[in-house]
């Protein structure tokens, strides 16, 4: 449905994306990447408002740029948090909905039902500058999906949403998804987007890095030590326990915080069921735990390392 | 989604609070001209009224209503960042564009209209004619619509189109009449004031080597010629500005890359 060939973007001197090759079909495609990595500008490409420098961008065998009969099809919902601030909130999805080829004897329904579906029915009314940002964010989505689009292209939807937020817009892409839609999602949060697809791309530098199952990278991942800090209660009289653990091979205290400990693991999956137990029974209190390889940034590291 | 619904917003769009504010600002410099010189004595005198209805309402009111309301149709969607609803709707990028021109001339003409009667009431009307009146009130919606063509043009063309036609129209048109030779044909308020039957200010009262030179060749335009020209030029603008836009990329500069 959506095919990129060896599609590059510039933008004079600084590099957008960088020979990407790639297809998206039915179902949830998470598009991973940190900052600036290019997330943005292939989704430009797909949804027709940028073209390709070299290469081929297609969606539904056309070419996307302000091509009508693929725009049709597609919903979009920008990164951008701007809107026309003076309008309601049902207003600007009705205009979006018209814009988007909705007839006018369907478009009240139509408009109603995207509003609930994003959980906004009650403040749908008021003007969009007094809504907040998980507010602006689902009125986005609710713009995105009025027309029932075959193919969803959302750019970091879950800024600025709250855990149940987060959930609904799971649901939703989940049912989305289950109707084979194809819906291609951006994110920089790895953790986010792993909870709603194992289909991934991978975006670092404006180059496609890896792309399929994230299972597969995660357990590439994982194979490789992983660090993980810890600030517990008494953390010095826990180190022997925790470095007696057959998944530890390294640990490290702190001469300045007694409270801290970093460990290195092998196997991380293991270790954090383990060290679970053992707090438990020895009803420590952990302050906090992370881990610094634990995040996009890492697999990103490993990947070009690799 | 049909063009009438499509203009319909983009007026509501253009006439939002801050946009009516100024625009109520604008409309009010001719007027407030007008008091001003009847409450001096001066009022009353069509050289008069003709003065007042060029500066205020030609080349400030109107000029610069098309400015506020032509050179943000696309380019204020972009520096707003909102354009990115616009492009990836299937509705076609000439429709949009010609909506927020045909919005922008609406709002323009109707707004420079309203400045130009109420000046010219305030003027003493009854000295006037309102004969004198009503020729302006056919030549300023003429105007609104030349001037927003080519600055809804601009607008897809280029990233600050309020820049250039500032420069145009304040620091080019406002000065080419007192050049020698062909230039003041290269400013529209010369064919605009032709077709109003309006001297260029001062003209007839030379008083310094300025207005010397613009006696040297003073540029005769007939109705026919500033006609033609008018419409030739909205027409062309226009086009140019539905060609750059139909092809045109627009990214936020903060969002490309």
């Amino acid at each position: 449905m959506i095919e990129l060939r060896g599609a590059s973007r510039w933008y004079g001197q600084v590099i957008g994306v960088n020979d990407v090759s790639c297809t998206v079909g039915p179902g949830i495609t998470a598009l991973l990447g940190q900052n600036g990595a290019g997330k943005s500008t292939m989704i430009k490409l797909i949804t027709g408002q940028l073209r390709a420098t070299t290469g081929e961008t297609s969606v539904f065998g056309e070419l996307p740029f302000a091509n009508p009969g693929v725009q049709r099809r597609l919903g979009y919902c920008p990164e951008t948090d701007s809107f026309y601030e003076d309008m309601s909130g049902r207003r600007f999805v009705t205009l979006m909905a018209r814009m988007s080829g909705v007839q006018k004897s369907d478009v009240q329904q139509r408009v109603s039902e995207a509003i609930e579906r994003v959980g906004m029915t009650d403040r749908a009314d008021t003007k969009i500058a007094g809504y907040s940002k998980g507010m602006r964010q689902r009125i986005k989505v609710a713009q995105a999906i009025v027309h029932d689009p075959d193919i969803l292209v959302l750019d970091e939807p879950l800024n600025g949403l709250d855990p149940v937020g987060r959930k609904a817009m799971g649901d939703l892409l989940q049912e989305y998804s289950e109707r084979g839609k194809t819906i291609l999602i951006s994110s920089h949060i790895l953790h986010e987007v792993e909870q709603m697809t194992n289909t991934i791309l991978l975006l670092h530098r404006g180059r496609l890095l890896a792309q399929g199952d994230i299972r597969e990278i995660r357990s590439l991942i994982d194979r490789h030590p992983h660090r993980i800090r810890i600030s517990m209660e008494a953390a010095r009289t826990f180190g022997p326990s925790l470095v007696a653990l057959p998944s530890v091979i390294s640990l490290r205290y702190d001469r300045s915080d007694s409270n801290f400990v970093e460990l290195e693991t092998t196997d991380p999956d293991n270790f954090y069921s383990t060290f679970a137990d053992m707090v438990m029974e020895s009803s420590a209190e952990v302050f906090t735990l992370h881990s610094p390889d634990n995040n996009l940034e890492a697999v990103f590291r490993y990947l070009v390392k690799g | 989604m049909t063009f009438l619904e499509l203009l319909s917003w983009t007026i509501w769009d253009a006439t939002r609070p801050r946009k009516l504010v100024l625009m109520a600002i604008l409309v009010a410099v001719g007027p407030i001209f007008a008091i001003l010189i009847s409450l001096a004595g001066e009022g009353g005198t069509e050289a008069g009224y003709s003065l007042v209805v060029q500066l205020a309402i030609y080349q400030f009111t109107m000029v610069l209503l098309s400015i506020v309301f032509a050179c943000s149709a696309v380019s204020g969607e972009v520096t707003g960042r909102t354009i990115s609803f616009l492009v990836t709707r299937p509705v076609s990028r000439a429709q949009i564009l010609v909506a927020k021109f045909v919005g922008a001339s609406i709002i323009v003409a109707i707004a420079s209209c309203v400045a130009c009667l109420l000046t010219g009431v305030l003027f003493e009307t009854d000295n006037i004619g309102f004969e004198r009146i009503q020729k302006d009130l056919y030549v300023l919606p003429v105007g609104a619509i030349v001037y927003c063509a080519v600055f809804t043009c601009l607008s897809a063309l280029l990233v600050r189109p309020v820049l250039v036609a500032v420069f145009y129209t304040f620091a080019f048109e406002s000065w080419v009449w007192v050049i020698p030779g062909d230039f003041p044909k290269l400013s529209l308020m010369t064919y605009l004031r032709a077709l109003g039957d309006h001297s260029p200010p001062d003209a007839g009262a030379p008083a310094g080597i300025v207005d010397v030179l613009a006696q040297l060749s003073p540029t005769m335009i007939s109705k026919d010629q500033a006609w033609t020209t008018l419409a030739l030029v909205a027409v062309v603008a226009i086009a140019l500005g539905v060609i750059a836009f139909s092809r045109g990329e627009y990214v936020p500069k903060e969002e490309a890359a």
